[in-house]
């Protein structure tokens, strides 16, 4: 068995934690930091203890920040009647990088997920209700992922927000681009009926 | 061993990876098994809907070290419209964690999978009052897992509770008559519930569709079973909180 300096076996074992990282990517990726040039080490390190010391939820629609309030709820030109609902972050950049939306953003940091014990209370759900008042919302898009727990988190929504007089609407999903309609499963197809459209 | 042939019901699934799931299916042939599904998280993936909660899917299975392994699957049914009420939903995720905590591995019981299947299609048939069903299958998973409640004479004497001051032991597993002591956690049960809880222990699947009661005897076989399945599984089923969370204040079983 062999052993590494200590150092190397440190940062093997780091990035070992990493998402989606096994012991032999973890290597590699050691041994690139260890043949590249110093700068290069230096400024990765720095960005994640930037990303560490930096990086906010927006005290407006939880997205990240870098300041209280973030880049999309600061600009002027965001329409705050159309509020679009995401699960996480990383969602609303996807819908971001369409530049198709012209509203709002609210991140729930999450979806409600009957068996592993995650309750609307422990997501970003009341912390809605007050900035559809001040926003004067008319419509909340709901574009969770369309699993059970997407479902579940869009339903809860409607039932929470239609009393109030709000328009609900959720995206539609069912065939996706290029795909073939010969293989698609039920479910997928169901939704594609359920959602389509006059042409 | 080959590629073999199964059909289940997903109760569970984790992501693995960026892209994979693993699922925990009920089988009719193979009772409960875990299997890798590559590629299900992927966008467009067929198997994404074929390894969604309570989907009833057709696989084709290896075995692998320690998971199984899908090859193919197709949905056989997908239960839309249990995906489009939020009660129903509930429901359905709950049954679906019940049969999971309720089942042991690689034991074939072809009876549970066939209760679960049933329970999901009456879900929605029973939409005016989906307790129905499920208070059916929580007895019917009971009794198949033999912890059924004693429901014909009581549980301490033997003899014929009658219909006065009743009540049920969750801990002692059945009815109790009005002349028996009872322990702490008996639960006042009125003869209407008894005889409603009697009707869902035998009822088909017709016999569930055509089962009526009042809604408070509905409430105390809720509670009943709530306490029951709490002793014998020795732990909390984690959907039941969002579903009570859902009934009216004051209605859940509690
Ligand atoms: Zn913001
Ligand atoms: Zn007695």
């Amino acid at each position: 068995m062999l052993h590494y300096a200590r150092p190397l076996a440190r940062l093997v074992a780091e990035l070992e934690k990493l998402p989606g990282i096994g012991p032999k990517s973890a290597q590699r990726m050691a041994f690139h930091f260890l043949r590249a040039p110093h700068a290069d080490a230096e400024r990765l390190a720095q960005a994640i203890m930037e990303v560490k010391e930096k990086i906010v939820f927006c005290r407006e629609c939880f997205n990240f920040a870098d300041q209280e309030v973030c880049d999309v709820c600061r600009s002027p030109k965001r329409d705050g009647t159309v509020i679009c609902v995401v699960a996480e972050p990383r969602d609303l950049m996807a819908i971001e990088r369409t530049a198709e939306f012209q509203g709002l953003y609210h991140v729930l940091q999450g979806v409600i997920s009957p068996q592993e014990g995650i309750m609307p209370d422990m997501l970003k759900i009341k912390e809605l209700l007050p900035r559809i008042q001040r926003h004067n919302t008319t419509e909340i898009i709901v574009a969770t992922n369309p699993t059970v727990e997407g479902e579940a988190t869009a339903l809860y929504l409607v039932r929470l927000l239609k009393p109030l007089g709000i328009k609900v609407t959720r995206i539609a999903h069912g065939l996706p681009a290029g795909g073939d309609l010969d293989y698609a499963d039920q479910a997928t197809l169901i939704s594609a009926l359920q959602w389509r459209r006059e042409m | 061993m080959p590629a073999y042939a199964a059909t289940g019901v997903v109760l569970r699934r984790i992501s693995l990876g960026e892209t994979d799931r693993i699922i925990t299916l009920l089988t009719r042939e193979q009772g409960k098994l875990h299997a890798v599904a590559k590629g299900a998280r992927k966008p467009g993936s067929r198997s994404g809907g074929a390894t969604e909660l309570f989907t009833l899917t057709r696989f084709m299975l290896a075995s692998g070290k320690s998971l199984e392994i899908v090859s193919q699957c197709e949905v056989q049914e997908s239960f839309p419209a249990l995906r489009a009420d939020l009660g129903l939903l509930a429901r359905a995720t709950y049954l679906c964690e019940l049969a999971d905590r309720l089942t042991e591995d690689h034991e074939p019981s072809p009876d549970m999978f066939d209760s679960l299947v049933s329970a999901l299609y009456l879900l929605r048939r029973r939409a005016d009052e989906p307790d129905m069903v499920l208070h059916a299958f929580e007895l019917q998973l009971l009794s198949e897992r033999g912890y059924a409640p004693g429901l014909g004479q009581c549980v301490t004497c033997g003899g014929d509770p009658g219909a006065q001051s009743l009540s049920f032991s969750p801990t002692l597993g059945g009815v109790l008559c009005g002349r028996c002591r009872r322990p702490m956690d008996a639960i006042p049960l009125p003869v209407t519930a008894l005889d409603l809880m009697r009707r869902m222990a035998c009822a088909d699947a017709d016999g569930i569709v055509a089962l009526r009661g009042a809604a408070s005897d509905l409430r105390v076989v809720g509670r009943c079973m709530k306490w029951t399945i709490r002793y014998r599984i020795d732990r909390d089923i984690k959907s039941a909180e969002f579903l009570d969370s859902l009934r009216p204040q004051g209605a859940g079983p509690a």
